[in-house]
């Protein structure tokens, strides 16, 4: 998605425009309706290039059409992607995904420093030999439940954004990151690190950076980079849960567990609970979380101070619910802008509360236990 | 020749530095280092290569090459790396993986 680089309005006047009005409303901003229809139009336009490099099927043949989504393609060379906005045409056996169907796509990069080389597995397929690719597929799922179920948003962009994944990534690749259209999955170095698949809050983590971008579009640096980071921690978490049936009392709270290396077996990379413990060895050395703004970072990589963030959501959810604490928060995010602060947030967020509890959707102490945690959290 | 790597951010946030001694390297590894080095252009390179925003979970590198006749740095957003920039982190990365 393109930032604009030059506001004419200056951006604290913004800002308390915004203020104004995500303290009335419960809708999202048109700012972030108009986002979401232009990533749509582009993923049209990609995937109206890819269809046209499938051929017509064969006269002679039946032609076998699965039950949710377009007609199996059939034998195509197989062309490597040259570009993120030119993927490869859809290998024979694999359905074409029609836009807009929430649809998942797996490319597997081979170990080669490029995106979306050979396409694996696209929704509905069957499950392959090779494990990480099914994990990738599942974790997209799992992260597209939460989101219609729990939160009753269409994929990213609340459109059905079809959701591309890269398994395999360059060489012992210690990442996983959404680049604005796709979901990549490293392999880890082994050391620190396993495949970046194999735990589920880090797709949860990664596809929330695209609903950031297509809602509040929080700016990567300082609070708001801190509230970015700490939102898409809260929505990775409630996926992790979630998969796992368990509340906020059961869950563990932690994030990026289940990629620790074997020797690492029993660290994590943050915990939302209590900030700064999530690892302290030789390896990793030991995490710089702040647990509330007493120890906030000025200046601090987004993902430091996140955890300020991060442990008010828990108090909010130990204290409402997960799922609870969740539309909150996404209510919050819909009304946020790209500089919004923690305190900014902190209104937000008791403003949508108090619309939520009037719904009956959230407890009617809810607004109090807002204010209350931030308070607690010293963001108030 | 001294090389002196470090990486910022990722998914993990955790900091990766590593000081590589080129000559201490096997031959056939420093000449590849070198190689790769001049391909890159790494001396002319202006000190600060930065991605118009910075994309959420993409590396952050700083690279001091240290020689008895100069010594640069270069600071880049993974996302803005020029490809033959881009082969070079990838080396460094690795040696510094080994240490």
């Amino acid at each position: 998605m393109n930032q604009p680089i030059c506001y004419y309005i200056p951006a604290h006047v913004l800002a308390n425009i915004n203020l104004a009005r995500a303290k009335d409303l419960s809708e999202p901003g048109s700012l972030q309706q108009s986002a979401k229809v232009s990533e749509a139009f582009r993923q049209r336009r990609r995937q109206a290039g890819t269809a046209a490099l499938t051929p017509a099927p064969p006269s002679a043949g039946p032609t076998r059409v699965p039950a949710s989504s377009g007609t199996r393609s059939h034998s195509v060379p197989v062309t490597r992607g040259s570009s993120a906005l030119a993927p490869a045409a859809i290998p024979a056996g694999l359905t074409t995904p029609i836009p807009g169907t929430h649809a998942r796509l797996i490319y597997d990069d081979q170990n080669q420093w490029a995106f979306d080389l050979v396409d694996v597995r696209n929704e509905d397929d069957p499950a392959l030999p090779g494990q990480n690719v099914n994990l990738a597929y599942d974790a997209l799922g799992a992260t597209l439940e939460f989101y219609r179920e729990v939160l009753g948003r269409n994929s990213i962009d609340n459109l059905g954004l079809n959701l591309d994944a890269n398994v395999n990534y360059g060489v012992d690749f210690d990442n996983a990151f959404w680049d604005g259209t796709r979901m990549v999955f490293g392999n880890g170095d082994g050391n620190i690190f396993q495949d970046f698949t194999k735990d589920v809050d880090v797709p949860g983590h990664e596809l929330t950076h695209g609903v950031t971008q297509f809602t509040a579009g929080l700016q990567y640096s300082d609070q708001p980079g801190a509230l970015n980071e700490a939102t898409s921690d809260i929505f990775g978490a409630c996926v992790d849960a979630r998969v796992n049936h368990q509340d906020a009392g059961s869950f563990n709270w932690l994030i990026g567990e289940g990629i620790m290396a074997p020797q690492l077996y029993g660290e994590a990379l943050r915990s939302m609970a209590y900030p700064g413990t999530a690892y302290d060895n030789s390896v990793m050395g030991r995490d710089p979380q702040p647990a509330t703004m007493a120890g906030y970072v000025p200046g601090g990589d987004p993902h430091v101070n996140s955890g300020i963030i991060n442990r008010w959501f828990y108090l909010m959810a130990t204290d409402l619910g997960m799922d609870e604490a969740a539309k909150i928060w996404y209510a919050t995010l819909q009304n946020l802008w790209p500089t919004a602060q923690f305190a900014d947030t902190a209104q937000v967020a008791a403003a949508q509360a108090r619309i939520l509890a009037r719904a009956g959707t959230v407890p009617s102490r809810a607004p109090q236990t807002v204010r209350g945690t931030a308070r607690e959290q010293g963001i108030i | 020749m001294k090389i002196q790597f470090e990486r910022k951010g990722g998914f993990a946030g955790i900091p990766v530095a590593a000081t590589i001694e080129v000559d201490q390297l096997p031959q056939p590894q420093a000449k590849d280092v070198h190689r790769t080095i001049e391909a890159a252009g790494f001396f002319s390179l202006p000190s600060n290569i930065s991605a118009p925003a910075p994309q959420p979970d993409r590396f952050r590198y700083r690279v001091t090459i240290q020689t008895p006749q100069q010594t640069h740095t270069v600071s880049v957003d993974e996302t803005a790396a020029p490809p033959a920039l881009r082969s070079l982190i990838e080396k460094l990365s690795s040696l510094a993986r080994k240490k």
